[in-house]
């Protein structure tokens, strides 16, 4: 693919950039999502029938949660629903509020699509986000996602059941239970080389901005999977495929998006309007396995 | 003149300010002249900008001669609609802290009207005594939801913990509101204000928490603060009585602790609906005391797992089978977690109330009930007697 994207290069006029696009080139992994559960009702009060009576338009959604988190193998890669942990890890919280639970993520799973070995070969990720507080993220508050690393087999993690805390945001009408929890959608992982966007990424120099828009956009099908009515945005490495207009790159081309996740059903995740969460951290802390380094933005302008 | 009063001035159409920066003021006295009406009126578009009636109003009120006649003028305005932007300061930029008078002819009983919408900004902004008055007389807001008090404690530290501290030996409400800064904001500005006000005894820095063993005042303070949502309005940190699915409560334990000179009272809750699952059935330890640590110091909720091996499935036969444990004293177990999450884990157990008498606290921002306290609970007196030995 990488090869097909050079040529594109050349027979678009530019092959004079080749070595530079080439440099920008990374595998990215896409990860493509399939519900197992809807989310539950945001407010656990909203009354459900007592029993589950086989009929899909009264069978209680904490139940079909629980159903499909029982099918779920410990360990196993999935966006939403509730993670494994490893034994005395704590789930992560800002000012006493719990943290909703985005993603957890297998590396022996990713591995084989991480050739340039970025990520641990082993162990689990899992991605948080901070929703509580009105956080913005251009305020770089740290507190605004964690992103937990724990190198410890499948079978020693524990599932964790959310914590339960009773919060009232300023436009809440009433005290809701936080964390909020997702639905359930398991993961299959697909490897594509990728780019940087067009807009406001630090790769883009002066060279490359005059036609790197017409290029990406017309050759979108090299670095992003098949488009078959719908996409889901969601991707492991790679680069942020928005223009970053709020300076999330803090560290310039030294900055790496570690996840990207996008509103979409199989999970039931709506970050803001139809927004993504994005999961940056610095090489440097990438590399010696920081993961509290990472930082989440949502809004990129 | 400040620049945004000078603006609100040009925006009612006055185009030469007199040499204050303002509307002159004989023009001022005689469009005020009455009973002035602030509403939209004919809109005037001849000076190239939206000049409403109540524009002219507006400006005339900023122009007056000192703040006793404004607050006057102030009264005898009809209200049809308010300033414009609803985080309007201009009345506080242009008379300070002497509009306060005419803030408290907002007052109906003990709720503050927020109407027009630049009372609440205004009283924000005076940080005098006869504000500090006002502020504590309110207990509650119509008009805009804010939690008054605590937002003007945040936003005058000094001041508030000072006005609070007089008040600390004679007031439990005042040694609430100054746990729930403690809380907030952390001690320096509420051990400032102790200090300044002279309290050789100490009985002030005691009766706030502050220094020595525990008192009874001193542990309702917390609870109240805790009960009164003084620490984090969002935060439900106080357990509630009642609850549907996963907020079912089955009973309440209270475990009063003591080590040393600190202290703390775990109440445990046992809730949820549902044995097993998302969601299913636990023990939530309410922790509040000094030594609970958190990003609100005084109060927590830590998780424990309910056993619940032999229990029924279904919902209705689980209900009874914890009913059937908290009756033979056998649901809720041991005090170690409690212990823990109240950051005393070798603390002596001074006081268990199995079947706890337990009051509401303040209700949650936009729900409307009573206030129950724990310092106006027999039971919460008998364990802060308890707990300060």
């Amino acid at each position: 693919m990488t090869h097909a994207i050079l040529e594109a290069l050349a027979a678009s006029g530019h092959g004079a950039h080749t070595a530079d696009v080439e440099a920008l080139i990374q595998p990215g992994i896409w990860l493509r999502a399939t519900c197992q559960a809807n989310r539950p009702p945001p407010d656990p009060d909203h009354p459900e029938p007592l029993v589950d009576t086989g009929d899909p338009r009264t069978t209680p959604r904490f139940a079909s949660l629980d159903l499909a988190l029982a099918a779920l193998p410990l360990g196993a890669s999935r966006f939403g629903g509730v993670p494994d942990l490893p034994p005395g890890v704590a789930w992560p919280a800002r000012d006493d509020v719990p943290m909703e639970f985005v993603a957890q993520l297998r590396l022996a799973d990713c591995a084989a699509h991480d050739p340039l070995g970025r990520l641990p070969a082993t162990g689990h990720l899992w991605f948080f986000y901070n929703s509580q507080w009105l956080t913005f993220d251009r305020d770089g508050d740290p507190a605004c996602c964690a992103v937990l690393y724990h190198d410890v087999a499948d079978d020693q993690l524990v599932r964790h059941a959310p914590p339960r805390v009773d919060y009232q945001g300023e436009y809440d009408d009433g005290p809701r239970l936080a964390p909020y929890v997702h639905g359930l959608a398991t993961l299959e992982l697909a490897t594509y080389p990728r780019l940087p966007a067009s807009q406001c990424a630090p790769w883009i120099t002066p060279a490359l901005d005059p036609f790197w828009y017409v290029f990406t956009d017309a050759y979108r099908g090299l670095t992003e999977p098949p488009f078959t009515g719908h996409y889901q945005g969601n991707w492991l490495l790679g680069y942020i495929d928005a223009p970053d207009w709020v300076g999330a790159h803090a560290h310039g081309t030294d900055d790496q998006l570690l996840l990207q996740v996008d509103s979409d059903g199989a999970a039931h995740f709506q970050w803001g309007d139809c927004d993504r969460l994005y999961f940056v951290i610095d090489k440097a802390s990438l590399a010696a396995r920081d993961f509290s380094q990472a930082r989440l933005y949502s809004l990129l302008g | 003149m400040d620049d945004d009063v000078s603006d609100a001035v040009r925006g009612g159409g006055v185009q030469e300010l007199d040499e204050r920066g303002l509307m002159p003021i004989g023009v001022a006295r005689a469009i005020l002249a009455g009973h002035p009406v602030m509403e939209k009126g004919e809109m005037d578009l001849s000076q190239g900008h939206a000049i409403l009636a109540s524009d002219i109003v507006w400006a005339a009120l900023l122009s007056l001669g000192d703040a006793v006649e404004a607050c006057a003028a102030l009264a005898r305005v009809d209200w049809q609609m308010p300033p414009r932007g609803m985080f309007n300061i201009d009345l506080y930029k242009r008379y300070g802290d002497g509009l306060v008078p005419w803030l408290a002819t907002r007052l109906d009983g003990d709720v503050l009207v927020d109407h027009p919408w630049c009372v609440v900004p205004c009283l924000l902004e005076c940080r005098s005594a006869a504000a500090f008055a006002l502020v504590w007389r309110v207990r509650d807001v119509r008009g805009r939801a804010i939690p008054l008090a605590t937002t003007w404690l945040d936003k005058h530290p000094d001041a508030g913990a000072a006005y609070l501290a007089a008040l600390a030996l004679h007031d439990a409400r005042a040694r609430a509101f100054l746990v729930g800064m403690r809380a907030r904001l952390g001690d320096d500005a509420v051990t400032a204000a102790v200090d300044a006000i002279g309290d050789r005894d100490g009985a002030i820095a005691r009766a706030v928490g502050l220094a020595g063993p525990p008192t009874a005042a001193a542990v309702l303070a917390v609870l109240d603060a805790c009960a009164g949502r003084l620490l984090a309005p969002e935060l439900g940190l106080w357990p509630q009585r009642d609850g549907r699915g996963p907020r079912f409560c089955h009973g309440l334990r209270a475990i009063a602790v003591r080590d040393g000179d600190r202290w703390g009272l775990a109440i445990e809750r046992l809730e949820g609906d549902r044995p097993g699952g998302l969601h299913g059935a636990r023990i939530a330890i309410h922790a509040f005391g000094p030594a609970v640590g958190g990003r609100f110091r005084f109060a927590k909720v830590v998780p424990r797992a309910l056993e619940i091996i032999g229990a029924p499935t279904d919902r209705a036969g689980f209900a009874a089978w914890i009913a059937d444990r908290i009756a033979a004293d056998t649901a809720f177990g041991g005090t170690d977690a409690a212990r823990a999450a109240l950051g005393l884990p070798d603390g002596a157990v001074v006081a268990v109330v199995p079947y706890l008498a337990h009051v509401a606290g303040a209700p949650a921002r936009n729900a409307t009930g009573p206030t129950e306290l724990p310092s106006d609970s027999p039971t919460y007196q008998a364990l802060a007697r308890a707990i300060a030995g």
